[in-house]
């Protein structure tokens, strides 16, 4: 057999599929030995090479110049959250309406302008004028109005925390 | 009275949002101490997943984890430290915008350095620098002459002129080696990384290598005259 070519002595350093004969040819020709053995010195002395290495502050480098200033916080507000809220505020507006006009029929404003238009009534019968102003107070409405506000705070707070908690990289081009 | 009332609203209202405020402030403090300690550690995918989910310190743990790789590509390419850096920390800005269009079941080593690469080759576009020379003359047959010129040279030598000749191939060829032997990449890592077929980089490796070798028999012969 004739000697090994170039190609096939990097696929015997490889250990890669080296033909029968090939391998015969070896065992005998001290030529096709010393190439090989040659190819495999070459071989170790390039598995042999270090890493080039970086700076040892490369990577904090790297880091601190990500577009972290340029990450914006992405709209993952959750739609139904923000459903919610405005439902709950329009509801909060009915009953702030109504109580205004309960208020109204009640007579409260009316009483509030007499307790200051003469003071000393407030004065003179605390008890009567705070009694008589509090039966013109509809107090369930008012505390329907007082508990949907802060629901809608509840909601309001959730909603711009689910905003602010979302951060995503930029969208880029393909590498 | 009037006054009473008008106070009570406002004053209920501040005391709800203080309570709200201040539950929400621990509620953070308490979720910030638990991403602070808990451990970086996972797959590039899992990190991958964090931080598209938001998380900074994955990338940051992924830029740790691939710099040395990265810039030892980029660095074997150029051959200069500066550009090495820059390339390095380009590739790291690629990869954090094309992060949300990669595929997660694959290695990510690969398509970093695939970034680094073409990074590398537009850098020797820009500079006219030739990536590969044509080795269409570097014969396959072995010649008649002497089988083992460096048969007396000692394997630190050995080493020190594979290193030395290292620089002088041309920059794809030191790509490939450094991608093999350097990066310990599979054949088809690399495929991926040089975005060749797999055959055409067995190719490269090999008339790498047989550059290498000629340019140390020569050195050799040289020498020895």
């Amino acid at each position: 057999m004739r000697h090994l070519t170039h190609s096939e002595i990097e696929l015997w350093v490889e250990n890669a599929n080296v033909s029968r004969a090939a391998r015969e040819h070896v065992a005998i020709c001290d030529q096709c030995q010393q190439r090989v053995a040659q190819a495999q010195r070459i071989e170790a002395a390039l598995s042999s090479i270090a890493r080039a290495e970086p700076a040892s502050d490369l990577s904090a480098r790297i880091i601190a110049q990500l577009p972290h200033a340029a990450a914006r916080p992405v709209s993952h507000r959750n739609p139904w959250l923000g459903t919610a809220m405005l439902i709950a505020a329009l509801i909060g507006l009915l009953l702030a309406y109504q109580t205004v006009l309960d208020l109204s029929n009640n007579g409260a404003f009316e009483l509030v302008s007499y307790y200051t238009a003469q003071p000393e009534i407030v004065t003179m019968y605390p008890n009567e004028a705070i009694g008589t102003l509090s039966a013109a107070v509809p107090w369930a409405t008012v505390a329907g109005v007082l508990v949907v506000m802060a629901l809608v705070l509840l909601l309001m707070i959730r909603w711009t925390s689910d905003a602010a908690t979302q951060v995503a990289p930029s969208a880029g081009r393909h590498a | 009275m009037s006054l009473f009332v008008a106070d009570w609203k406002p004053s209920f209202l501040q005391a709800l949002a203080s309570s709200v405020g201040t539950l929400r402030g621990q509620w953070q403090s308490t979720r910030a101490l638990t991403i602070d300690t808990a451990p970086l550690v996972g797959s590039d995918a899992e990190l991958v997943k964090n931080h598209l989910a938001g998380d900074p310190r994955a990338f940051a743990e992924l830029v740790k984890r691939y710099t040395r790789a990265i810039y030892n590509v980029t660095y074997r390419f150029t051959g200069d430290t500066q550009e090495a850096e820059n390339l390095t920390q380009e590739t790291f800005l690629r990869a954090w915008n094309a992060l949300p269009h990669i595929a997660l079941d694959k290695p990510l080593k690969p398509y970093l350095v695939k970034i680094a690469v073409n990074l590398c080759r537009d850098w020797a576009e820009k500079k006219n620098i030739a990536q590969v020379d044509s080795l269409d003359a570097v014969q396959d047959e072995p010649t008649s002459e002497d089988s083992d010129p460096l048969r007396t040279v000692s394997d630190d030598e050995l080493r020190a002129r594979v290193r030395a000749k290292l620089d002088e191939l041309p920059p794809l060829y030191r790509t490939v080696i450094t991608l093999r032997y350097s990066e310990e990449l599979s054949y088809e890592e690399m495929a991926t990384a040089l975005d060749l077929p797999v055959n055409t980089v067995r190719t490269h490796l090999h008339r790498a290598k047989a550059r290498l070798r000629e340019l140390l028999e020569n050195e050799e012969r040289t020498t020895r005259k």
